[in-house]
């Protein structure tokens, strides 16, 4: 586990299976770790979208940066982001928003245009619909 | 910069995005069936942070951007623009 803020920023913040759900304090707690010494434009890897339809099979970069009074979090390789009023807030407004991103690309993946199937390629990469 | 939610939503009715609300509200743009581009809003707030990746999403220059907010550009101008960029 890491111990230092360094280590943390190269870490997973989950790397645990989702769908077994018993390691949510865990993962809280290193995102509040996060959220009292991250400093600006600080980068995570995140291994978890906290949707239990979903999994992430290889952990996805998450840049942290400040705007105003807001706390952004951008994941770059799905041109997606999320805000919120502190660290913990903008990661779970992004993960929201690429749950949302991969649902409404599969639902529309025979229709997508050049710059849109990348994106979907791309998550297609990292995360895998859990089968049910 | 910060771009007003009215702002937002204006703008995406002028370019006719299609919407779903999901929460946040989602709205993808179409151009004879086929997914060009894609953004969301957040309902949290008034003002929209992040102007530069709704700017990304939406795959316009600032300037762009300033001019569709400011009613200066149109659908048509905004599918030349995309078509411009190889995206169509």
């Amino acid at each position: 586990m890491p111990t230092t803020m360094q280590d943390l920023r190269r870490q997973p913040i989950n790397v645990v299976d989702e769908e077994k759900g018993s390691n949510q304090e865990i993962r809280d707690k290193k995102i509040d770790k996060t959220e009292k010494t991250m400093p600006l434009d600080a980068e995570v890897l995140v291994g978890s979208l906290r949707d239990g339809r979903l999994r992430v099979l290889s952990p996805f970069s998450v840049r942290f940066s400040s705007e105003g009074s807001s706390i952004i979090a951008e994941a770059t390789e799905f041109n997606e982001f999320g805000f919120g009023e502190n660290w913990s807030e903008a990661l779970l407004d992004l993960q929201y928003a690429i749950v949302e991103l991969y649902f409404s690309l599969e639902g529309g993946q025979d229709r997508l245009g050049s710059d849109l199937q990348n994106v979907w390629s791309v998550l297609q990469q990292k995360i895998q619909k859990i089968q049910k | 910069m910060t771009i007003k939610d009215r702002e937002f939503d204006h703008l995406m009715d002028k370019f006719e995005f299609k919407v779903r609300d999901s929460g946040d509200l989602l709205a993808w743009f179409e151009v004879d069936g086929k997914i060009v581009t894609r953004t969301r809003r957040s309902h949290k707030r008034g003002d929209l942070p992040m102007q530069h990746s709704i700017r990304q999403q939406l795959k316009l220059s600032e300037e762009q951007l300033r001019q569709a907010i400011d009613c200066r550009l149109n659908r048509n101008d905004y599918i030349q623009i995309l078509r411009l960029k190889g995206l169509l």
